[in-house]
């Protein structure tokens, strides 16, 4: 509101100046007429923005989307700490739009990857507890490499499961991609060795028990014999300390990355996001559907602000890929 | 609870709340102030007090809310000292606001009546602190700037909760009619534009003595009990606690 007073001979006068000084939207609120001398003063105001106007898109509009934010982390179960320092980061910005204001806090509190199949270089060695969906995932990230018009080869380390490199084989023949079984370490590097420079390696690994030490080393000096990024493979749910746990375990043995699974199947993301806060792991990807054309989608901060936040919208993944196979 | 607000500094929003904290323990309400204004506080400085503890260990975790209030014998009310130059309640991340007030809210059951010094400004935690409150006292002066600003208080307090119970004290009134004048003007302005007329809570007069009093760290109804302003004060406290 803007306030301004004029002092004229007579009202009518005084108006005038108003109308000239403040336009035709201004409102007289105090006439007071002056002493002896005939004089009157007129205060008038006008407001900037009328209450409703600014109801759209005020301050309090911010404070309501901390509001609801506050609301959604507590409904995804985020750990009381999360969401703390998630809120605190929230109402630094101060924005009307809760999607932004939950993306920017995300951005500022965790971190973010590319999508999997834009790394170049090293191989990525999938791994994770029994049933994360890392075979599934692996299939989905070579059908992604596939899209970008990249050449990629699965390599299997799971000898063990039945019907398992029935399973891997499948998926490489119907996504074009090289296939190669590594029972161990010594096999992996040959194998690894072997693959053109330029495609993209992904190893499927066998389920590993996060709280078996022996178990997490062997998958850490496989990964070192062949210079791969360790990316863990965790299926969204559950208990939300027991997979933060489960998440720093795989972090200590070398992981940086996190492909979160499995999102069409529940509706809570407070374990996701523990996972990646307690092992500090930047995440890179998410599976949204069973399909292995375009069940994983890229994860941004914006992206996972719309998962986690009601009544958004979900974001739509990227084109179906015309193979026509399905898990 | 009682909250004082003004949007702009320096209209005596600190004075009225520990004038009007004594008032109320006067008329024998077991009161509590809070000083709710960490950037720039000064109630513990306007009474000379010394807090051993004051809200900034306190946001800091060092102890709890209800072990920073001290006592301030001479007015027979408990104060819980802000810290100036701790920050401000502005910058307090939302989380750590909450536990705040859910920490004044248990403190306050041992009281009849809590004031709240909030501190100048219009930012969403002085809002979310005052909206809080059963009755948020907006301070003016005859200033222009005064008016315009506590305006955008009552405005975005609205905003923020359409039935907040907003009233509005003319401070520092040349006359009561002045401050009747200065109560119509802004009272016309939200009736106009905000279509809601906060009703006039009480109208205090300039007066030296609350110089006076300020300087020598005193409350003005201990070292002048009759002064024109103490008695505008008191009378304040009186038609508070009949609509309270």
């Amino acid at each position: 509101m803007r306030l301004k007073s004029f002092i004229a001979t007579s009202i009518p006068e005084a108006m005038k100046l108003v109308r000239e000084h403040l336009g035709p939207e201004a409102v007289i609120i105090s006439t007071q007429h002056d002493g002896g001398d005939g004089k009157v003063k007129v205060t008038a105001a006008l407001e900037d923005t009328p209450l409703d106007e600014l109801a759209l898109a005020g301050p309090a509009q911010a404070l309501d989307s901390i509001d609801e934010l506050s609301e959604g982390l507590d409904y995804h179960r985020v750990p009381a700490g999360l969401a703390d320092r998630l809120l605190g980061a929230a109402a630094q910005l101060a924005t009307a739009d809760g999607i932004m204001a939950l993306a920017g806090a995300l951005d500022a509190v965790l971190a973010f990857a590319a999508p999997p199949e834009s790394q170049s270089g090293r191989p990525l060695m999938l791994v994770g507890p029994p049933g994360a969906g890392k075979t599934a995932t692996a299939a989905k990230i070579c059908a992604r490499a596939r899209l970008a018009e990249r050449h990629s080869t699965l390599i299997t380390m799971d000898t063990v499961k039945a019907g398992g490199l029935a399973q891997v084989s499948t998926f490489a023949e119907a996504l074009g991609a090289g296939l190669g079984q590594a029972p161990d370490a010594e096999a992996l590097h040959e194998l690894v060795q072997a693959c053109p420079g330029k495609n993209l390696v992904v190893i499927d690994t066998v389920g590993c028990n996060p709280l078996d030490n022996a178990e997490r080393s062997r998958l850490a000096d496989a990964a070192r014999t062949v210079g791969a990024d360790l990316v863990l493979v965790l299926a969204a749910g559950g208990d939300v300390l027991e997979v933060a746990e489960c998440a720093l375990a795989f972090a200590e043995a070398g992981a940086g990355r996190l492909i979160a699974t499995k999102l069409d199947t529940i509706r809570r993301l407070g374990g996701v996001l523990s996972a990646a806060d307690a092992g500090r792991l930047a995440m890179a990807a998410a599976g949204v559907s069973p399909n292995i054309g375009d069940g994983l989608t890229a994860i941004n901060p914006v992206s996972l602000a719309r998962l986690i936040l009601p009544g958004a919208a979900r974001e739509t993944a990227p084109t179906p890929l015309a193979l026509g196979i399905q898990r | 609870m009682i909250a004082i607000a003004s949007g702009k500094g320096g209209v005596g929003k600190t004075w009225l709340a520990i004038t009007l904290s004594h008032a109320l323990a006067r008329a024998g309400h077991k009161a509590l102030l809070f000083d709710g204004d960490l950037g720039l506080a000064n109630v513990d400085i306007q009474l000379g007090l010394a807090p051993a503890c004051d809200l900034g260990g306190v946001l800091t975790g060092r102890y709890s809310l209800a072990r920073a209030t001290t006592e301030y014998d001479e007015g027979r009310f408990d104060v819980i000292a802000g810290r100036s130059g701790s920050g401000s309640l502005a910058s307090l991340p939302a989380g750590k606001l909450a536990m705040l007030t859910t920490e004044l809210a248990g403190v306050s059951a041992g009281y009849r009546r809590v004031i709240l010094d909030l501190g100048a400004g219009i930012e969403r935690t002085v809002r979310q602190l005052a909206a809080r409150a059963a009755i948020c006292l907006v301070v003016t002066t005859d200033e222009p700037t005064s008016m315009t600003d506590a305006y955008a208080f009552i405005k975005l307090t609205l905003m923020q909760s359409p039935r907040a119970d907003l009233r509005i004290v003319v401070n520092m009134a040349e006359s009561e009619g002045e401050g009747e004048r200065t109560y119509a003007t802004l009272g016309k302005a939200c009736e106009t534009f905000l279509k809601v007329t906060p009703p006039l809570a009480g109208i205090i007069r300039r007066d030296a003595k609350v110089k006076d009093s300020i300087r020598n760290q005193s409350s003005i109804l201990t070292r002048h009990p009759n002064a024109l302003a103490a008695r505008n004060v008191e009378r304040l406290a009186q038609r508070l606690v009949e609509a309270v």
